[in-house]
């Protein structure tokens, strides 16, 4: 099952979206600042890793990452980012436990809400966030299956370059860490992302 | 590290737009941690928040961490002396401290020296609690500052010397006086320019001591060096 | 114009940073003696308690420790440092062999330690379960870390401990100290429960969740987290979890089990001789389970000879209304750490205020007026200590280091 879905958010997030536009620098003075989304997609792995269970082990999955931003005619920016970020999951038959044999389906997953801050120079962006995670489990032994979850502040940083298709379109790339610090949870992302204008003023 | 809402003013606050054009040396301009010399008679002083992150080896899950208002001045009686002072308050824990420091300029380098005596309190009277405490200690301190054009940066190390302090709980006190080397921190702030003439002041200030005054409603006693990281952003007035 | 980018990159890294210490158990291994020794009689025991003189290890320990045996270890526990010895010992023909490790209870420094009784040192009487006719002199060395111990020391009895008109209880909270103290047991859990005696405790307090399928478990915080448990898939409220999930997916800091509430009373009834548990409720809901297993175990106790309490915790109204609503409530003895009119109502066999609220003598005369014992709660410093022994008359305390109340307690 864990499996199946990324597989599929593999699919929907690496395809290229159309309606890009840039959030550059603006030679139009009379509108000096602008409102676009950024959507990223990729790959997540997971730096440090703590399991100690035996099974099918994997750090990490398709990533989705969504931003909401503000710039204007200077180079600094700022807004707010969400998205999925698939942290690590556990797949094994016939575990022994202390109380008996089980198979063990397990994911953990978290959903960004950060507030970021960006800085541009040429076609290179870097990125901060501070916000918090909402770090979400689901897990089945002996047939039942639980959910938790819980509030994790992290932070965020990430390196992107982008490039200019056109007066209002840019595709780009991305470097990311992400660090739920409060969980002791690492990860590194790369994605491509797109931008799309929205609002000028 | 349960309070994040003045983390998002800080990021807020440095995302604000940078003025295209450079600014001017700007010699009236008094900053409240940059320890380049100003002339004598110059006051600034700053107001803020800052908040200082409690391991969760003595917070757990209990420990409320709540931001300090945060204010700082600074008064040149000469070109290259001073006198500093800041206070943190937020009622629960509360410090003020009081310095003379001396400032020397090498070109866009500047270093000062300072000294300043501490005088810390808090107040619980909760559920569970009828407790205050106080204490006195002696913060020396080295600070770096680098300009750059219209930035300021500041890097500064404080030495940690509480001197003492007595603790109250119901109808009982009792109070030490041990002087001894405490801690170290270490501050990188910058002051600078966000937008017309509005000075801001921002930073990160990293504590690696004996539990000290934060910590005080945690009665903790750990004997053994904790790294207590913390930020402070501020307007200066 | 340049950027400033340090101050956030320096942020995260600070951030970032989450090192941590432990202090890992030390024994002699290969070279320990214990293993050709003999189990010493309790009239033995008895005559080696006291307080003791100290030549040789001044700068580490003071100048006087106070010896006292707890279940199956001699303790000794200094005035300086915090530091307390945890030894195990027997006899070698006749003289008297003590081995163990020392440590100071709120840092990191500890090392091995052996101790003997010579024969002409008042080994060969004690050995033989008599009074012994020369001063006791204990002699041996002690180290720093694992290594072996070559730093000579000398124990001289001063005198015997005073005699004492009623017990008194030093109690470890959760069931030993915090995970913070950096002890080789994890806190809550049954290897820690084990230690406490050897601490200096004579009683635990330990915290009582419920899983989602109720099983009382014993665990201190409302969520599963870095701090107490290992376990990639173990986040969020513990209230969460079956007990299976828990067993299976998570493990406590030092890769234990998260006790169920039965083992750790198993645990302390046939493996312990401790005297009082302090059964914290952190889940109200687990209150009516809770009492069944007290009143098990009580019966177990009984069985095997023991005298131990096991006292229902009621931390908060709610708990009190849940406690006072069961029908076995007059049965189950309980200990109410809210106002004393609370305690009353709920007929609480002890009154558990926080140390915070002072000394409170007069409230403290009238609950022992009423029948009912004092525990104060959690005191770890040493001044402190003093303060409520010298002004207050509690029946105990809750502690996160037994040794050092045990030290200011039986030194007097």
């Amino acid at each position: 099952m864990n499996t199946t879905f990324a597989r599929i958010q593999l699919a929907v997030l690496v395809l290229p979206v159309l309606s890009i536009a840039q959030l550059a620098p603006t030679s139009d003075t009379t509108k000096p600042f602008r409102a676009g989304i950024e959507m990223a997609g990729g790959y997540a792995y997971r730096l440090r890793s703590t399991n100690t269970l035996p099974g099918n082990y994997v750090r990490g999955g398709a990533t989705a990452r969504f931003r909401l931003k503000w710039g204007s005619h200077n180079v600094v920016g700022a807004g707010i980012e969400t998205g999925w970020l698939p942290i690590s999951s556990l797949s094994a038959t016939n575990s022994s436990t202390t109380l008996g044999t089980t198979d063990i389906e397990a994911s953990l997953n978290a959903v960004p809400v950060l507030f970021v801050v960006a800085l541009q120079r040429f076609n290179t962006q870097l990125h901060m966030g501070l916000g918090y995670y909402n770090v979400r489990v689901s897990s089945t032994v002996f047939g039942t299956t639980i959910r938790s979850s819980e509030w994790d502040f992290g932070y965020m940083l990430s390196l992107g370059y982008a490039y200019a298709l056109g007066p209002a379109v840019k595709l780009g790339v991305e470097v990311k860490w992400d660090n739920i610090s409060e969980a002791q949870i690492s990860m590194l992302s790369t994605c491509v992302r797109v931008m799309v204008p929205l609002w000028e003023w | 590290m349960h309070n994040s809402k003045w983390m998002l003013g800080l990021l807020l606050v440095t995302s604000l737009n940078f003025p295209d054009e450079a600014l001017s040396q700007n010699s009236s301009r008094t900053f409240v941690l940059f320890p380049g010399p100003q002339s004598a008679g110059a006051f600034g002083v700053s107001t803020g928040f800052s908040i200082t992150l409690i391991p969760r080896a003595i917070a757990e899950e209990s420990l409320l961490q709540l931001p300090l208002i945060d204010i700082r001045s600074r008064y040149w009686l000469t070109d290259n002396l001073f006198v500093l002072g800041q206070a943190n308050i937020v009622y629960l824990t509360n410090q003020v401290t009081l310095g003379i420091g001396w400032s020397y300029s090498f070109g866009s380098v500047s270093l000062a020296l300072s000294d300043e005596a501490g005088y810390w309190f808090g107040f619980a009277d909760f559920q569970g609690f009828e407790s205050t405490a106080m204490g006195i200690s002696n913060i020396p301190s080295v600070t770096l500052g680098v300009e750059f054009e219209e930035i300021f940066v500041t890097l500064r190390t404080e030495a940690l010397i509480p001197f003492g302090q007595r603790t109250t709980f119901g109808t009982a006190s009792v109070g030490r006086f041990n002087p001894k080397l405490a801690g170290f921190a270490f501050t990188l702030a910058v002051e600078e320019e966000l937008w017309k003439n509005n000075y801001f002041l921002y930073g990160v200030r990293v504590q690696y001591s004996l539990p000290l005054y934060q910590t005080w409603l945690a009665f903790s006693s750990f004997n053994r060096w904790i790294v207590f990281p913390g930020f402070f952003v501020g307007y200066e007035l | 114009m340049m950027k400033i980018l340090t101050i956030p990159l320096l942020a995260f890294t600070v951030l970032s940073c989450a090192g941590e210490q432990t202090v890992s158990p030390l024994d002699f291994g290969n070279a320990s003696l214990i293993g050709q020794t003999t189990a010493l009689s309790d009239t033995t025991k008895t005559r080696i308690e006291g307080i003791y003189t100290i030549e040789g290890g001044e700068e580490n320990f003071g100048r006087t420790v106070v010896a006292k045996w707890n279940g199956k270890f001699l303790s000794f526990f200094a005035g300086t440092n915090s530091a307390y010895f945890a030894l195990q010992g027997g006899k070698l023909d006749s003289t008297l062999v003590f081995e163990g490790s020392w440590r100071y209870a709120q840092d990191l420094n500890t090392g091995l330690l052996r101790l003997r009784i010579d024969a002409q040192e008042g080994g060969r009487e004690l050995s033989q379960g008599m009074i012994p006719s020369v001063p006791v002199v204990m002699r041996g060395t002690f180290g720093d870390g694992s290594s072996q111990p070559a730093n000579p020391i000398v124990l001289r009895f001063a005198r015997p401990l005073t005699p004492r008109n009623r017990p008194f209880w030093v109690i470890a909270h959760r069931g030993g100290g915090r995970n913070s103290d950096l002890l080789p047991e994890s806190e809550n859990s049954l290897g820690i429960i084990q230690m406490a005696e050897g601490l200096g405790a004579n009683g635990v307090e330990i915290d009582v969740r419920l899983t989602r399928d109720g099983i009382p478990i014993i665990y201190h915080d409302e969520n599963l987290n870095p701090r107490l448990v290992k376990g990639e898939f173990c986040i969020g409220p513990i209230a969460n979890y079956t007990f299976a999930h828990l067993r299976t997916l998570c493990t406590l800091k030092n890769n234990e089990q998260i006790p169920t509430l039965a083992e750790a009373l198993e645990t302390v009834v046939m493996k312990t001789s401790l005297s009082v548990v302090w059964l914290d409720i952190k889940s109200e809901e687990a209150i009516a389970s809770v009492i069944q297993l007290q009143r098990q175990y009580l019966q177990l106790a009984a069985s095997v000879g023991r005298t131990v309490e096991l006292l229902i915790g009621l931390p908060s109204l709610n708990a009190v209304e849940k406690y006072l609503a069961d029908s076995s409530h007059g049965t189950a003895p309980a200990i109410c750490e809210l106002d004393v009119a609370d305690v009353r109502r709920a007929n609480a066999a002890v009154w558990a205020p926080a140390w915070t609220l002072g000394p409170m003598l007069q409230k403290v005369t009238e609950m022992h007026n009423e029948g009912r014992r004092v525990f104060f709660w959690t005191l770890d410093g040493a001044e402190f200590i003093k303060v409520f022994l010298d002004q207050s008359m509690p029946d105990g305390m809750v502690t996160n280091y037994p040794s050092i109340i045990a030290y200011e307690y039986y030194v007097r």
